[in-house]
């Protein structure tokens, strides 16, 4: 399989008047292609911390490397995330807080596109297909975010992150805000998109039943350090 | 056996002119842990909240039912009298604890407004017995400190203290762990079963997920669109499902040892209340649906 993440030594130290919290120290891993890589752990561990380091949200401290489809990323430039972010793209945990409240679900999904400056009537189409991929119907396309329900806005999350045809998808707790029934319907989604698209996932999650059932690969995080690393059937 | 302290009968609620439940029915004796299970939207939450008297008002009506607690009819109460009742003989615990205390108040402050029922002298023993028994160490820090400054396991707890406190007959536990860690909510809802056991407290427990209810409950109702569909003891529920519906629920819950094949999620979604008709409402995402099912609907087995 071919390795098409590997990251050495990452770490992450927030200062604040209360002192100084390391929040990751010298996280080592890699991802392989079709890979799913899980990310477990308590509230704290550094699971989110990860992934926002890997696109670029959070400062590195000095000593990390970071490379990506074989190329080597400067990951304390932050022009060289833009490389990144073409390439990895993340959902995220809340679904009614993800979404702007005041664009339509084919804008919500279009944005990435037009901010990559492709016109308007291609990020339209593009929009248009990758709803459909994930399940929702035309008429479901203009209407507001209130108007569809936790599972649905989801899916419309993971549209957005899809639409820029991502190698590598980030899922930071996607399931964690759902009814178990809604978790299922995703995770079989996710699932298909994995396939269809060629994905390779990092799912992050706090619940292991989950992860054993979706991931090849656990790594267990506590306190900002990988303290178990356990490869699935 | 245990005297039955609630008996929920025929109960429906309607919101404006969309009814949204139909004619529940359960009973939960003293010590109890009872489970409401089912996804979003099925009125598990609508059912329990009728009973505190906490739905909103005027848009929430009671069509037709009466909720009998400690041989009362409490739908029947003035609100002065179900004022005596709501937070001393019947707690709640909701499903987000930073929404459920108030950020400007500190915990002590909050947690003596929970035993004003009491008499002074007693009120600040009883408070520490329970921050004891929920495992604080430090309870004259926790008198003092504000919601901010605790995680979201810790201030559940809180609430569960605040919920007991009055020493009450029967407690609410809507959807407690679901804003919660998995290894956290383990650890709250084994405090809130053995809180409620030393107590002899009933729990009504409200839930989605089947591996909470079999853990922590004696018996189990399934709430689907509305309506109970299967009532029994949890084992029954659990070993021989009879609804379809809670064969669907529980195949969709993920477990160790189960494949991605193996979870079977349902498709569709629960129905809108204003789509509910007289046929079986879970019809038309059920596999062993046929043509009768439009006409009638399976009841609960127990019924």
């Amino acid at each position: 399989m071919n390795e098409i993440l590997n990251i050495q030594n990452l770490s992450v130290t927030f200062h604040s008047k209360g002192g100084t919290v390391y929040a990751l120290k010298n996280i080592c891993f890699s991802l392989n292609e079709g890979d799913i890589l899980a990310l477990a752990g308590e509230s704290g561990s550094g699971k989110s911390t990860i992934a926002n380091a890997l696109v670029g949200l959070v400062p590195w401290e000095c000593g990390g490397t970071y490379r990506l489809f074989g190329e080597d990323i400067n990951p304390y430039q932050k022009k060289s995330f833009s490389i990144v972010r073409s390439k990895m793209q993340m959902a995220f945990q809340d679904p009614y807080s993800s979404l702007n409240p005041r664009n339509t679900v084919s804008e919500i999904v279009a944005t990435p596109l037009l901010a990559k400056g492709i016109s308007k009537s291609e990020a339209a189409k593009k929009a248009k297909r990758m709803l459909d991929l994930i399940g929702l119907s035309n008429a479901d396309t203009n209407k507001f975010p209130h108007a569809f329900s936790g599972g649905q806005r989801q899916r419309i999350g993971l549209a957005r992150a899809l639409v820029l045809e991502p190698k590598i998808l980030i899922c930071d707790e996607i399931t964690s805000a759902l009814d178990v029934s809604v978790q299922a319907q995703i995770l079989h989604l996710l699932n298909d998109l994995r396939r269809e698209l060629n994905l390779s996932l990092i799912f992050i999650s706090h619940d292991i039943a989950v992860m054993e059932i979706i991931a090849n690969k656990i790594l267990g995080l506590q306190n900002g350090e990988i303290v178990h690393s356990r490869l699935l059937a | 056996m245990n005297s039955e302290i609630l008996s929920v009968r025929n109960l429906s609620v309607a919101f404006g002119n969309t009814q949204v439940t139909d004619r529940v029915s359960f009973d939960i004796s003293s010590g109890e842990i009872f489970a409401l299970m089912g996804e979003s939207g099925c009125g598990k939450s609508v059912s329990a909240m009728t009973i505190p008297s906490l739905l909103p008002h005027p848009s929430a009506k009671i069509v037709n039912g009466e909720i009998i607690f400690e041989k009362k009819n409490l739908l029947k109460l003035s609100s002065k009298d179900m004022c005596e009742i709501r937070g001393k003989r019947i707690g709640c615990v909701f499903q987000e604890p930073m929404q459920a205390l108030n950020p400007v108040v500190s915990i002590g402050t909050q947690l003596l407004e929970s035993v004003r029922f009491m008499p002074k002298e007693e009120r600040l023993k009883r408070i520490n017995e329970l921050l004891a028994m929920s495992g604080f160490k430090d309870a004259k820090r926790i008198l003092k400190s504000y919601p901010h400054e605790m995680s979201g396991g810790m201030l559940q707890r809180i609430v569960i203290c605040m919920a007991l406190a009055p020493k009450p007959a029967l407690v609410i536990a809507d959807e407690p762990t679901t804003a919660l860690d998995a290894n956290i909510q383990t650890a709250v809802m084994d405090l809130l079963k053995d809180m409620c056991k030393s107590e002899n407290a009933a729990m009504l427990l409200i839930t989605h997920n089947a591996h909470l209810a079999a853990k922590y409950s004696d018996r189990i109702a399934v709430m689907y669109a509305g309506r109970i569909v299967e009532y029994s003891k949890t084992t029954d529920v659990l070993t021989n499902p009879k609804h379809p519906y809670t064969k669907a629920l529980l195949n969709v819950v993920p477990s160790k040892g189960k494949t991605l094949a193996e979870l079977k999620p349902i498709p569709g979604s629960v129905p809108n209340p204003k789509d509910f008709d007289d046929g079986c409402r879970f019809r038309f995402r059920c596999e062993f649906a046929k043509d009768e099912c439009e006409k009638i609907w399976s009841p609960c087995p127990n019924e």
